[in-house]
């Protein structure tokens, strides 16, 4: 019997955690991504940043340090993108339909233009004949040095034939190009740090409302039993019989209808308007949420439910009945932290699930609105797979990867910390 | 004026069944049991697995509703009262008895607390009270039930209860799952708590040796009805129910001299789902005659302490009779 410690409980659960080392790691990696999710909902990365704005290639793959061939490559593909409208007999308008929303020709009369594009094609040819390109430019001899000169030349000509934004260069320009971009020319990094924040906020959010409600019902129907338990388990099995994606397509349309807004704002006055500053409910994550907890609180609920009816003949239990204690507190004193394990593992399994079911909605365009999320990135990115660029889909599935990582690492050392029994 | 008083306790579980989850049959598990006990007195419950003992006890501090029958603790209806302070009930698994996730201390400061028993500010030294009480030190209050050996977490079973300052204390089979010395030690704290606090026990238990030590009456039960009660001072002397003397003769005895083999009760008991119409016992007993399989016997007062319930105990007579 380890019969001195006389250590309370509080400090030995935190100098359990502390020398749980993955459940250290683990928390530090949940912070930094808390911590990402903050500053993007303050808006230190915002939405603009999630497009185009330093000018990237328009091609996925990396863009801050390229190799000769690759800036050939590069150039290329721009000359090829204004070949096309420029060589058409109405050359004007097809400029101004340029095939690519964010890409927009140089301010410069077609003639000009063409000329350019005479001129780096000439380039292009010339460079395309080098057998070595990039082997001769490092070496750095004569004719390297040459090479450069012209692959920097071939650049100025296409650069003058786009329209530049000021570069802003330095940091944030790193941070855009340092895990490549998308085919729109899009940050990757940039874009997967924005993606925290609907991460978290759905994750977070529909993981603990749904293990709030499951643990609730589930403990109320296991321990009253009788016709609380018939209604409890007929509500769960209803819903759980209708197939889970279709409910939250059909909640998320009833949300794009409008007309819950109208009829929330009639009842209160405007007061839903007045929350979301002028913004409809469908424009928010609202009816994520929703379809979200309609549906998850079924498993934490059942699970609870059975285990609850396995305590309740603990005698334990019995005995705080025979001392007179109401079934509150033995409900929320005596059962719950009994079944506080079951929560914290179906909690970090709904928190994958709800950002698994983020992907599905995204990917069938009923996500997120405003924004990105991993879900739209990893839907996005599935043309760009094809073709053998992963950098997308591998920066937003390594994201999301780190994340519930994390967060399994940490609800499982939860579980051993909490448990009186592990020492 | 008894301190509890049993009258026609009857408790059965239905049990359903079929497509409309219908009651279709019942385990009678206690059937109209009768009985009292004095302020001050120990009694005790015997009987074999499945008589129903436990039930009993359960039904009469209010776990179970009582499906007819009354239970009066000093003329109060049981069924109408908050009695938690009256009586407490000490378990027969010291080990799913506590909570595991709370420490002795918390749990014992919970009851305090929710009862009202000391001022706030002396909490801790009731706490430290009780623990000393049950002979466990202060330190005890900060360990996990886990931390705790099968005596120890009887003991702290044993303070829970006392915490309240109960007058009757129900204990089911309270240290059955205990090695026989830890038994010796939970007795011994029993019987001087017994003395220090006044207590009137309920002592249920299928081990006869531990209630003739330990009662000071004893009452058997079998297949949920009270076969007889009697006093614990010389039972092999004044056994007269066949099932009581059955149990006294498949007890070992403390004799190496007196070794031989041990009586055992032939057949088994039958369902209480559904019972015999007669006597309960009439399946087994060695005795067992025509009117035992339809007339069940009822319990009769035979001298000052004893009550059988027998037919071939109480009206010999008519069993010469009726075989001659």
């Amino acid at each position: 019997m380890s019969g001195t410690t006389t250590t309370p409980r509080q400090s030995r659960v935190w100098l359990k955690f502390i020398k749980h080392r993955p459940a250290l790691i683990s928390l530090v990696v949940i912070g930094i991504y808390l911590v990402a999710g903050i500053a993007v909902m303050f808006g230190m990365i915002s939405v603009s940043d999630t497009s185009n704005a330093y000018d990237a290639p328009f091609r996925p793959g990396f863009g801050l340090s390229a190799t000769p061939e690759k800036r050939l490559d590069d150039a290329d593909w721009y000359l090829n993108k204004l070949r096309l409208p420029l060589g058409s007999v109405d050359a004007k308008t097809a400029l101004e339909e340029f095939p690519v929303t964010d890409l927009q020709a140089a301010d410069r009369s077609v003639d000009e233009l063409r000329t350019a594009l005479t001129q780096g094609d000439g380039l292009l040819m010339q460079l395309k004949e080098v057998a070595d390109l990039d082997a001769t430019v490092a070496s750095g001899t004569p004719q390297g040095v040459e090479l450069l000169q012209n692959i920097e030349a071939l650049e100025q000509t296409v650069n003058g034939m786009m329209q530049r934004q000021p570069d802003v260069g330095g940091f944030r320009r790193w941070m855009h190009l340092s895990l490549g971009t998308d085919r729109l020319g899009r940050s990757n990094l940039l874009r997967a740090v924005y993606s925290i924040r609907v991460a978290i906020l759905v994750g977070l959010v529909t993981g603990m409302i749904s293990v709030l409600i499951g643990t609730v019902l589930g403990l109320a129907a296991g321990y009253f039993g009788g016709w609380v338990d018939v209604l409890i388990t007929w509500l769960y099995s209803t819903f759980a019989s209708i197939p889970n994606i279709v409910l939250l397509i059909l909640l998320v349309y009833v949300f794009r209808e409008g007309t819950l807004d109208t009829a929330i704002n009639d009842a209160t006055g405007g007061l839903l308007s007045k929350l979301l500053g002028g913004a409809r409910l469908d424009s928010t994550l609202i009816p994520v949420y929703v379809a979200f907890c309609a549906t998850f609180w079924i498993g934490p609920c059942r699970v609870i439910r059975g285990e609850t009816m396995k305590l309740r003949e603990q005698e334990y239990i019995q005995a705080a009945q025979v001392l007179g204690y109401g079934n509150c507190r033995i409900l929320f004193r005596h059962l719950l932290p009994n079944v506080s394990h079951l929560m914290l593992i179906n909690f970090s399994l709904l928190f994958i699930g709800a950002i698994k079911s983020e992907v599905i909605l995204s990917f069938l365009g009923l996500g997120v609105q405003e924004g990105t999320s991993w879900g739209v990135m990893i839907n996005f990115a599935k043309d760009e797979v094809v073709n053998g660029n992963f950098w997308q889909i591998g920066v937003a599935t390594t994201f999301m990867f780190i994340l519930v990582l994390a967060f399994n690492i940490l609800s499982d050392a939860m579980q051993d910390i909490l448990d009186p029994k592990h020492v | 004026m008894s301190l509890l008083e049993v009258r026609n306790l009857e408790k059965s579980f239905p049990i359903k069944g079929g497509l409309l989850n219908r009651t279709v049959a019942s385990v009678q598990a206690v059937r109209d049991v009768t009985f009292s006990v004095d302020s001050g007195e120990t009694v005790g419950i015997i009987g074999e697995s499945g008589c129903g003992k436990s039930t009993l006890g359960k039904t009469i501090v209010g776990l179970y509703p009582a499906t007819s029958g009354t239970v009066h603790f000093e003329d109060i209806l049981t069924s109408d009262a908050k009695l938690h302070r009256q009586m407490q009930f000490i378990f027969q698994d010291p080990y799913s008895s506590l909570n595991p996730r709370m420490t002795a201390g918390q749990m014992l400061s919970e009851v305090i607390r929710f009862h009202d028993i000391v001022p706030p500010a002396q909490t801790t030294s009731y706490v430290h009270e009780l623990l000393a009480m049950v002979q466990l030190g202060s330190d005890a209050q900060y360990r996990y039930p886990h931390e705790f050996s099968g005596g120890q977490r009887q003991r702290l079973n044993i303070a829970r209860a006392l915490a309240v300052k109960p007058r009757l204390l129900i204990a089911d089979e309270p240290v059955s799952a205990l090695d026989v010395s830890v038994q010796a030690q939970i007795l011994n704290l029993l019987m001087d708590l017994r003395e220090q606090l006044g207590l009137t026990i309920l002592f249920i238990s299928h081990d006869l040796k531990v209630v003739e030590h330990f009662c000071d009456r004893m009452i058997v039960m079998y297949l949920g009805k009270v076969v007889e009660q009697l006093s614990c001072e010389d039972i092999y002397r004044d056994a007269k129910h066949p099932y009581t003397k059955a149990l006294l003769k498949s007890n070992p005895i403390n004799d190496p001299d007196d070794r031989g083999d041990l009586f055992i009760l032939e057949g088994e008991v039958p369902s209480p789902r559904d019972p015999p119409p007669g006597c309960p016992f009439v399946s087994r007993c060695e005795i067992a005659e025509d009117r035992c399989r339809t007339n069940p016997p009822s319990l009769v007062q035979l001298g000052d302490q004893q009550q059988v319930s027998c037919w071939a105990v109480t009206s010999p007579a008519t069993a010469n009779a009726s075989e001659g």
